[in-house]
């Protein structure tokens, strides 16, 4: 089947006339779209106009309608000019919203709200994410320059991050459809995500936003809190979300979790490992390995997640799941690692299980893993290529 | 690299182009299903390149760029109203001209966006479910069960 789809690919392609006329049109209007941009901001600051009257039509008390929108757009009348959809504009307009504001980095973020449906009826939304979870979140963030900062919007790329207490960042769903205007110099964003967040409201719900959508930016401390990571020098937010308690279900959330990470794998099959085109050395390799190396930390007992997870690793450094089927059905060590390329330094997580819990001796290997191991080698060489 | 370089030298700029146009038409084509959108995703995403102002780190970083660019650009396009009322018809179409012609393509472009780009990555370019979570941004356990479901409902069609 591999060489059909190879081949398949293989055939879509342009003829050479077709690749030159392509190429000389987009050299010819590189330009010319730079003007096209400045038309459709333009266009908004119509829009932007239609909305000082729509606002003043609704009435906002003491403050003057321009004086209102030019702070900020309320999320209902930024889901009608940016996502164009009047239905959940509404929506938006009769759920009252919590207003949260942060600041990184010269940027001011705002948080202007959100809206939950248990109803999908994108076609391409429920195509798209619709078996990871039902219904949907749409989340109305602004965000421009601080007051006196010397930052600007452009080329400016920003992502948010959804994470729950307890779950490891990359362990939640990071899938996400955004709309986004400037509009008088805040850049509006109306962002969807799968899932109706009130089934984590058992425990927080949290929002990151940064820029490239960077999970790197967070980690969880080994309490289940999540935190920004200070070492990522980058624009860096975390706005903790107000659920509906009453519709917390941790049976639901945990189910959704299980099957978002497992998939059609067996959740109680001995973990792949090394999972295919994953590097990682043998036991000798890191028995050899731990036997010049400085111990960290011993016996530390590991967090263990709502999908059973035992947690391992150094928060703020390098986490992830140990492998519990693996501990389970051979009553052997599971040796993880992880080599911090900036700092040269690999660190190894030894793992056990002991009476029905897990914990992890910490070592830091003292050589130089990347002369000494060429598992390391070939990691570096494979992150180095997207660093 | 630098895209104000690239606008500004047509020769380094055409040697990019001539080395990521294919990826990027293959790509395209997958999500909209027809040459003249294909050939306008990849009009506006090499535009975009040259307006991005963007710093890339090397080669492999522009061309994860490209790829997640292409990919939301052409999601953009697939949601949007009036691309959907369009091709309506433009697709029946299109479905007329290719039934018989080629299975394995018409299976290919109809699989779920989510699963164009890692199907596309995976068999065609070789890249690895680790590799492919890196370009995309996203986990690669997400990636592996997209692969896995893919190659099911791909299996299932051509057995």
């Amino acid at each position: 089947m591999s060489k059909n789809i190879k081949n398949t690919f293989e055939e879509i392609k342009l003829n050479d006339s077709e690749k030159e006329q392509l190429l000389e049109n987009i050299w010819d209007n590189k330009d010319v779209h730079s003007e096209k941009n400045n038309m459709r901001i333009m266009n908004n600051i119509m829009k932007t106009a239609a909305a000082v009257a729509v606002v003043a039509a609704l009435g906002v008390g003491s403050v003057s309608a321009y004086e209102y929108v030019k702070q900020l757009l309320s999320p209902k009348e930024v889901v009608s000019v940016v996502k164009e959809d009047n239905e959940l504009a509404e929506k938006f307009g009769k759920s009252p919203q919590d207003i949260m504001v942060q600041e990184s980095n010269g940027y001011e973020i705002t948080y202007l709200g959100r809206v939950t449906t248990d109803e999908v009826k994108d076609p391409t939304f429920i195509e798209n994410f619709g078996d990871i979870m039902d219904g949907s979140t749409s989340i109305v963030l602004a965000i421009q320059p601080s007051k006196g900062a010397n930052t600007s919007l452009d080329g400016k790329d920003f992502g948010v991050v959804p994470m729950i207490k307890g779950v490891l960042p990359l362990m939640y769903p990071q899938s996400w459809e955004a709309n986004s205007e400037i509009i008088d110099g805040v850049l509006y964003e109306v962002i969807t995500v799968p899932g109706v967040w009130d089934i984590f409201g058992y425990d927080k719900v949290y929002l990151g936003v940064n820029e490239n959508c960077d999970f790197s930016g967070y980690y969880m401390e080994n309490d289940g809190e999540i935190k920004i990571n200070e070492k990522a020098n980058t624009v860096n937010v975390l706005f903790e979300i107000k659920t509906d308690k009453s519709k917390a279900d941790k049976e639901k959330a945990k189910e959704y979790l299980s099957d978002y990470y497992y998939g059609d794998r067996d959740p109680n099959a001995i973990e792949d490992e090394p999972f295919p085109g994953e590097v990682k050395g043998t036991e000798e390799d890191f028995k050899t390995a731990i036997a010049n190396s400085t111990l960290l930390s011993e016996n530390e007992e590991l967090y263990v997640d709502i999908v059973g997870r035992p947690i391992y690793g150094i928060p703020g450094i390098a986490q992830w799941s140990a492998r519990k089927n693996y501990m389970k059905k051979t009553g052997k060590v599971d040796y993880e690692w992880s080599y911090v390329l900036d700092e040269k330094v690999l660190y190894i997580f030894a793992v056990e299980l002991r009476d029905g819990k897990y914990y992890q001796n910490v070592y830091k290997y003292n050589g130089d893993a990347r002369q000494d191991f060429k598992w390391v080698q070939d990691y570096c060489a494979l992150i180095e290529g997207y660093k | 690299m630098n895209s104000e370089l690239l606008r500004t030298d047509k020769d380094l700029f055409s040697k990019i182009y001539h080395k990521y146009v294919d990826t990027i038409y293959r790509i395209s084509f997958s999500f909209l299903k027809n040459e003249d959108d294909a050939k306008d995703a990849v009009q506006e995403v090499f535009i975009k390149l040259l307006n991005s102002k963007k710093e890339y780190e090397n080669e492999e970083h522009l061309k994860a760029w490209l790829i997640v660019t292409t990919s939301n650009y052409c999601k953009n396009i697939v949601s949007n109203w009036w691309w959907k009322r369009k091709t309506i018809e433009e697709n029946a179409v299109y479905e007329k001209s290719t039934t018989g012609k080629d299975e394995v393509l018409e299976l290919v472009l109809g699989l779920p966006d989510k699963y164009k780009i890692p199907v596309y990555l995976y068999y065609y370019e070789g890249y690895n479910s680790r590799e492919i979570s890196r370009i995309w941004g996203k986990p690669e356990s997400t990636i592996r069960t997209y692969l896995q479901k893919a190659k099911k409902m791909l299996k299932e069609e051509l057995e």
